[in-house]
Order: structure tokens, then sequence, then C-alpha cells
């Protein structure tokens, strides 16, 4: 699976429902909105997901959303077959 | 309280999306996208076109990385076109010259600069004291710095004693220049850029100026987006991008145009559209021989009715009308031209009838009127017209007949006045006829490429294979490093600092943000040094910095119409260049000559001006001359045998012979390479279709080529872009000049063309 | 704890390492192995896209970009020494440097995010 920190960019009138709208996906999780248009939000995909795919499908689907910008993204447990459930 | 590796990576990953968009989570992050990663940025000059762009290059671990418009100069203001956009890349081209070179037993040898320069200066002085210093020559180039022209000309006309000094502006504004100081007695426009998002109408004559000058098409288009009531009129024998605006296309056989001009005055005058007032106290009236009165002028006019005008140039009588009306109605207009009117025999005369529709109707002096030359080099105006460096000029606007001016510049290059020849040197043409002939015996060639640029080109190959010929050059191979002797690796634009003075008499200042590749040296230093080791050490050894050359050029400008003494390098350094006159350091520069504003009319006694609100003070009680030009056709009318009318020009994506654009992956790409553009009818009749192999034919010389079967070029003319080595258009081109500019017909001449 | 912790790090690595691959594919568009198909390169781009995408042409030459012919090369590379299917945003900011949006202040804002297909319509 995947773990990637992203900067959403919505439109400023839209972007409490577009907040809302990312809140109720089980593969999100919100960071709260910064600078009155951007939320930032870590996603969290399955292994059978294809993290590119899944964000243009969150993009399309939300017309208030203007563009997905990923910052950072983690492979590691469809690299090394870990588990990251364990205490660091 | 643990933390499971996933939420430790949640949380990273959310500080780092964060700290992408400039805000904190926690501590920690990663750079944002557009971060200038210690970028160090610099205020210079496009190098090519006359437009003059201002750039900013973007220099990191000691290497130039980027470039971008400066969005402070008002010229561009931030934009560029794709030429600019590639400038870095050509710094680090492959075929940059980077040893001094001298061709021994056929080949080329690298050697130290001291032998290079020492066998320069020696076969140099063997051919002065064996042939006297006319055997001599320089030719340079409309691209090299003020300061680079400035020190040749010192060298050739001041301590060599020959007037044997040339450069490529000669091919390219020689008959703009003519024109302006014919019409108003001094050189270069009255308006500038500003004028252009005030004007209402514009007339583009033998311009396509979306390829050759597209920062100006820029503004232009622009300011129609803005305005849709803006007019635009062009007048060119064949359709070019720069269509995408036009109102109206008049389009002339090539070099038939004179005609539609005198027209359209007749019809200015006619139906009223004249500026009465202004003519009584601006204008005067000549033909080729002597002062007319306004009523003389229109008798003269009187056989250039639009049906006459329809019949010599074939565009129909109604557009001449048209043509004529949207000139004159136009609250203000502009016209810009260029080589389609300058590179003509007849060259002048069509400068002087555009300047013509501007005095009739009082459209000059005012915001949004003027009759503006784009000039083709980015130095052309700064370097070699300002500056002097054509075989009859000295520097300031000054010409060498004149006792009084070869005394001034003498004085300040301390050099006996003797040693400037009073008698104008070889132009251009006759210069390389000379060369062939055996007359000149040396010549020196500067940032320039003739062996390809030349009209009719391969005449010109014998003198360059016979004579002794240095070039310095920034790239290496070029058609006319193959004739040198001597190769010497001069700097390129970054390496040197230097100014530019572009079409609006901007002179602008570029910095030096690298050091030259290789040994390349700065052509400057290198003319300095050649001139200490052929014998002139006290007159050269004192420059030794770029400042020192410019302090002493601005110094001869005092007092001259293109006063500079105020474009100190400090001020220059600073600021987006300024517009001459600039007297003082603390002068703002010129918007518009000869009016309110211009510090030279400010200075005329009210005496003088008689209450006038604009004084042409280049010519006589200050009125600029309407000229009655006879309307002639091009040297070489097309016939039977050769039906076809051959012009040739550029494309936006390249510049001149290719050593700087061809080096761009990018731009190669955009056009890879040269084609002959024809009419879909012509090519019907001839059984050509697109993409087939063709050759063109003229009375000089033939050149297989693709066809470009396109509805640009009128029926009956041949379009050739002349980049290309491999297709050299120049080989076609015909070299029968202007009498009086001397600038070569390059436009105009006859052809045939056939399936390959 | 501690070699845990060193394989952990390792893992950091490497997944730092994949992020940069991903990040490139999802953000440049500079993805290794991306290639122009191979065409006859002695023709210009858009005299051979006229013919194959004529929409996109077509879509391109309505903007100002296609009036000054600013070509296809000037985003996606000239398709022999470089290739970008998908352009990055650096060369915008050549010209762009006084637009109303500041993109500097973007953070991974990339220009084609708002300016979308090739009349690079804004939000579209
Ligand atoms: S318009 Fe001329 S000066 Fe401006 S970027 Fe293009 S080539 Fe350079």
């Amino acid at each position: 699976m995947a773990i990637a920190g992203v900067a959403i960019l919505a439109k400023k009138e839209e972007i409490q429902n577009v907040y809302q709208r990312l809140e109720q996906i089980p593969e999100i999780t919100t960071y709260g909105i910064h600078q009155e248009q951007y939320i930032v939000a870590v996603v969290e995909t399955s292994p059978q997901q294809d993290l590119e795919k899944f964000l243009k499908k969150i993009q399309d689907n939300d017309p208030g959303i203007l563009g997905i910008f990923p910052a950072y993204a983690n492979f590691e447990d469809e690299v090394l077959g870990e588990s990251l459930d364990e205490l660091v | 309280m643990g933390v499971t590796r996933r939420e430790f990576i949640k949380t990273t990953a959310a500080a780092a999306a964060a700290a992408s968009i400039g805000t904190t989570l926690l501590p920690g992050g990663v750079k944002p996208l557009f971060a200038e990663n210690d970028m160090e940025w610099h205020k210079s000059v496009c190098r090519f076109c006359g437009v003059g762009c201002g750039v900013l290059i973007g220099v990191k671990n000691g290497k130039v990385a980027a470039i971008r418009g400066d969005k402070f100069n008002t010229i561009n203001k931030g934009h560029l076109c794709v030429k600019g956009f590639y400038l870095h890349k050509i710094i680090y081209a492959k075929t940059r010259l980077t040893h001094p070179m001298i061709k021994k037993n056929g080949k080329f040898e690298k050697v130290s600069w001291d032998e290079a320069l020492n066998f320069v200066a020696k076969k140099f002085n063997e051919i002065r004291k064996a042939h006297g210093p006319d055997a001599l020559a320089f030719y340079g180039s409309g691209q090299a710095e003020t300061e680079e022209t400035y020190m040749a000309n010192k060298l050739f006309k001041g301590c060599i004693g020959t007037n044997n000094m040339e450069g490529n502006p000669r091919l390219c504004m020689a008959s703009a220049v003519g024109g302006y100081l014919t019409s108003f007695g001094l050189d270069e426009p009255a308006g500038t850029y500003e004028d252009i998002e005030q004007a209402e109408m514009f007339m583009l004559i033998g311009t396509n100026t979306a390829e050759a000058h597209p920062i100006v098409f820029e503004r232009i288009v622009r300011h129609k987006m803005k305005n849709p009531n803006v007019k635009i009129l062009i007048i060119d024998p064949r359709k070019t991008p720069t269509d995408q605006v036009a109102d109206l296309h008049l389009f002339p056989k090539p070099g038939w145009d004179l005609a539609i001009l005198h027209a359209m005055a007749r019809i200015i005058i006619k139906e009223g559209y004249a500026d009465e007032q202004f003519i009584k106290d601006n204008v005067v009236f000549k033909d080729n021989k002597k002062n007319l009165t306004y009523e003389q002028y229109k008798q003269f006019l009187e056989k250039f009715t639009p049906e006459y005008a329809s019949k010599v140039s074939g565009v129909p009588v109604e557009d001449i009308v048209k043509a004529a009306r949207m000139f004159g109605q136009a609250k203000t207009a502009m016209s810009m031209w260029t080589m389609g009117i300058n590179q003509r025999t007849r060259g002048v005369w069509a400068n002087n009838l555009i300047t013509n529709l501007h005095l009739l109707t009082g459209k000059i002096g005012k915001p949004g009127c003027d009759s503006f030359s784009l000039t083709g080099q980015p130095n052309a105006c700064g370097g070699v017209r300002e500056g002097g460096g054509l075989c009859h000029l000295l520097p300031a606007h000054r010409v060498v007949k004149n006792p009084k001016h070869r005394e001034e510049v003498a004085k300040v290059w301390g050099v006996p006045v003797s040693n400037i020849q009073p008698k104008p040197g070889k132009h251009t043409v006759a210069m390389f006829e000379a060369l062939n002939k055996g007359e000149i015996k040396g010549i020196y060639i500067m940032c320039t490429n003739p062996a390809q640029s030349l009209p009719n080109a391969s005449k010109y190959w014998k003198g360059l294979k016979e004579q002794f010929v240095v070039v310095a050059e920034s790239f290496f191979p070029t058609a006319t490093t193959k004739f040198a002797d001597v190769v010497l690796p001069a700097a390129f634009w970054a390496e040197k600092e230097g100014v530019y003075g572009c079409t609006e008499r901007r002179s602008q200042y570029m910095p030096k943000v690298l050091e030259p590749m290789g040994e390349a040296r700065w052509d400057a230093f290198i003319l300095r040094d050649l001139g200490i080791r052929m014998g002139f050490k006290k007159e050269f050894e004192k420059y030794k910095t770029a400042e020192d050359i410019w302090n002493e050029y601005i110094s001869l400008t005092k007092g001259r119409d293109l006063d500079l003494s105020g474009a100190t390098y400090r001020r220059l350094k600073k600021e987006r260049g300024l517009r001459w006159p600039v007297p003082s350091e603390d002068h703002p520069g010129t918007y518009k000559r000869y009016v309110k504003g211009d510090p030279i009319f400010d200075e005329l006694s009210e005496e003088k001006k008689k209450g006038r609100w604009i004084y042409f003070y280049g010519k006589p009680e200050g009125k600029a001359v309407v000229w009655a030009r006879p309307d002639k056709g091009p040297e070489e009318p097309t016939d039977e045998e050769f039906p076809f009318a051959l012009s040739t020009g550029r494309v936006l994506e390249h510049w001149h012979t290719l050593t700087m654009t061809g080096t761009v992956p990018e731009l190669n790409r955009a056009v890879p390479k040269a084609y002959v553009e024809i009419n879909p009818e012509d090519a019907k009749a001839l059984g050509i279709a697109n993409k087939d192999q063709v050759i063109v034919e003229t009375r000089r010389g033939q050149l297989k080529i693709e066809a470009r079967v396109i509805n640009r070029p009128k029926k009956g003319t041949l379009f050739i872009p002349w980049h290309w080595e491999e297709w050299m258009a120049n080989i076609l081109t015909i070299d029968a000049f202007d009498p009086g500019s001397k600038e070569p017909e390059y436009k105009v001449c006859a052809a045939r063309i056939r399936k390959a | 704890m501690n070699g845990k912790l060193g394989k952990g790090l390792l893992v950091i690595l490497f997944g730092v390492l994949l992020i940069f691959a991903w990040h490139l594919q999802a953000n440049d568009g500079k993805a290794q192995g991306e290639k122009h198909p191979d065409v006859d390169f002695s023709i210009s781009c858009t005299e051979c896209h006229q013919e194959v995408t004529p929409e996109i042409v077509a879509q391109w030459k309505s903007t100002k970009h296609g009036m000054m012919n600013f070509g296809c090369y000037m985003c996606h590379g000239d398709g022999q020494v470089e290739f970008k299917a998908k352009p990055d945003t650096d060369n915008c900011l050549n010209c762009h440097t006084g637009e109303p949006v500041d993109a500097s202040k973007g953070g991974n804002l990339q220009c084609f995010s708002c300016h979308k297909n090739h009349n690079l319509k804004f939000h579209q």
C-alpha cells in the first residue's frame, strides 16, 4: 500500500463542501484547510489500488477540486512486506 | 505514548504536503516546486533581434542554467519569443570556437593567442606597407556591441587609416537610414514602442512582424484584442502569420509598391484627410532635383490614380482606396516596416513615401503616431548607425566627409586628423567586389557570416578564398570560417559586458556573468591587442575595461542629436535602458523627438520655433521633406524566361545563418529545413506537389529544395527562408543595390522553378 | 531496536527513492523511458500533428500561444533529445513572470492544473 501526503487545491467558495466530501472517503485523512484554498490530506491506498489513478478519480469526481499535488509518498510495505502497525 | 510506523509516516506525509504550500504542520518539509534553488538572476538583453527584449540570466554553480523574460523591462514585460526562450542553451553549443587557429597547409591548427595576433598584425602591416591602408578592410555586425564596433572603427579609420570599414547593417538598415536622413535630416525614429498602445491604426508594410519582430507583434495583438476598433493594414506580397490580425491586406507584385504609396497620398489629399495646417507649418516638398510647391507636388501625384497604381502593382483599385481611407480616417497611425522596404534598389525612396503619408496627415510627433522602422539586429542602431560603423560614418552620427567631424573624433581618439580619410570607403558590395579583384588584400570579419549572407553569395567566395581573411567568431565552423586564414575565438553573449541599442533609440546594458569559454576573448580586447601589436600602443593601451570604451564613446555623443552622455554604466546597470537623447545623468531619456520633452527641442529658442509644437531640427527651418520620388520597379523584373518573383526572409524560430539557433534541438525541430513556398495555383500549373523536390533557378545560380505548396505567396511569387547553409538562398539573390543607401535588393529577383 | 531503526531508515531511504521516481512520473512527466514514437523527424511537429491530432493543433492555434507560434516543442521537448508527454511548468515561468497568480507561492501548484487542454483555458 502507499501513503501519500497531498495538497488539494479547491475553489475558494467550494472549499468547505470539498472538505466534507473528502472526509467521507475512507482512504483519506484530512489535516485542515490552509490559505483558504488548500486542504492538506494523507491518502492511504491498498496494494491493489494505483495511487495516481486514485487521485485522478477523486479529482475528476469533485468539480470543486482544481488540483491534487502530491508532496510525499511512501510505499515501504509494498516493498518490504512488513506490517506498519508495529510500534516504533 | 506509542506511535505506529503508519502514523509516523502519515504525519510525515501531511507535513510534507503542508510544507509544499508554504504552511507548517510540523517542523521540516520539502521544497516547493517553484523554489529558485540558489539561482542568481542577472538583468540583460536578448542576443537576437532588434526588438531588444529584457531578459534575466539565471546562474547556478557558475553556469547559466536558465533564462527568463524581464518583467520590469517595459519593452517585453517579461515575455519572450521562442528564440529568446532558448538563448541560454546556445552558450554551451558544441560548435563554440574555443582556441585561436591558423590555417597551415589547408588545415586549421590550434595556436596560442600570441602567435595568432602576431601573425595577423604582421600580415596586416605588410599589406598596409606594400599596398596602402585601403588594401585592408573590416566587416562587422549589427550584433556586435557598441564598444566592439567602436574599437574597430578607431583601429581601421583612425589608426590604419582606411574607411573600408563596413558591417552587415548595410544589408539591412541602410535604406532606413537614408530614408530618415532625407525626410527628417536625422537618423532613427521620432517615436518609440510606447506609441503602439496609443495607435488607432497600423500600416505594416514589407514586414512579417509576427516572425521577425515577435514581441512587437505581441504588443500589437494585445492592443488590438483590448481595442477591437484598432485597424491593421498590411502591404506585403506574401501572406504571413502577421495576417492573423489584419483588417486589410494589399498584395503588390514584389518591388512594385511605390505607386500604391503615392496613390494613397493622392487620395488622402483629395478626400480631405490631409492636415493642411501641419503641412503649411512643418513640411517642404522636393523631387529628386529641386524644391516643389505643394501645388506642384499635387500635380506630380495626379499620375498616381488608384487605377494606375492598381495596374502597376496588381492590387485591386478598391483596396488601394480603402487603405488610403483607413490611414486618413484614423486619428493616430503608426507605420512599421523592415526588410521588404529596405532591401530594395529603391529602398530609400520607399522609406520616404511611407513617411510622406505621416507628414501629409500630421500623424507624427503625437502619441500613437510615427513612421517607425523596425531594426533587424539587436545593435544595428546602437553600434553601427549611432556608433558610425559604416564606410562613410564616424561615431555619433558623424560623417567622414565633414572636416569638423573628423577633427572632433581624431581628438578623442588621440590620432592625427590626417589619419581619417575624407572620402568614404567601400560599401559592403563594393568591398567584397574589391576583395574579388584583389584591390583589398586583407579583411577582418567580426561576428557575422558574409559567405552565406551576402547577396549573390557564391560570386564573392573567390575573394574570400584568395585574400587574407581573419574571422573573429564564437562559433565554428561557419560558411565564412571555411575561407579564413585565421580564426579567433570570441566571447559570446553573457561572457562579456557591453551595450546594445535597439529599435526605439534605447541603449541597454548587458553584464558579464560567465568567464568566456575556453580561450575565447572579448572582441573589443582582441581588436585592442591587435592594434597594439600593429604599432598603435599609445592609442590602445589605455582601454582597460568596457566602461573605459563606453565612456569615451558617450563623450563623443555630447551635444549631438543622439546625446548619450547621461547614459553612464552606473545608470544603465540599474535601469532598463535609456532612450536618447539623455543629455545628463538626471535626465530620464526621451519618449518623442522633435516635440516638447525632447531636450533638444526644449532648448531651441522661441524665435526659432515661432510657436510651433514640432520642429524637425535636422532640416533647415525645422521642416521635414515630402518627397516626390518616381515610381520604379525592381532591378530584375520577371520576364518570360524567369517568370517568378523570388523573395527571401526569416522564420520565427531561426536567426540569420543558424550558427546560434541551429544548435538548439527544439528550434531545429520546429523548422528543420529550408523549403520554397509556392502558390497552389502556380504549383498545379507546373505539376508540382507539396514536398516535391524542385529546382529554383535565377540568373545567378540554382538550388534543389523541397516545395511547400501553400496559400502564402501571391501567385507568381516564390519565397525561401534564407537561414540554411545547405539550402543557401543567397546563391540565388541579386546583388544590385540602392544607389543611395547601397543596400542590396535581396527581396526581389526573377526566378523560375521546375520539378527536380 | 537499533537494528530495527537501521532497517527503518533503509526503508525510508528506499521509499524516498521511490517517491522520487513517482513524483517525477506524477508531476513532471519526465518519467524515464518516455519516448516519442519514432517518426519522420525531418518534418516539424505541427506538420505531422496537423494530420494525426488535428483537434489538438486546432486548439493550440486558437490561443495566443498558437498565434505567436510557441510550438509543441516548447512544452513537450523536441521529441528526440527530450520528450515530455506530460510537460512540467518550469518553462511557463520563463515568460509568465509577472502574471496575476504568483506561481512562486503555489507550492506544488502546476500551471497545467488550472490551464487545461491545448487551449489552456483557465479552470476548465
Ligand atoms: S522578440 Fe527579439 S529580442 Fe525579443 S525575445 Fe524574441 S528574438 Fe529576443
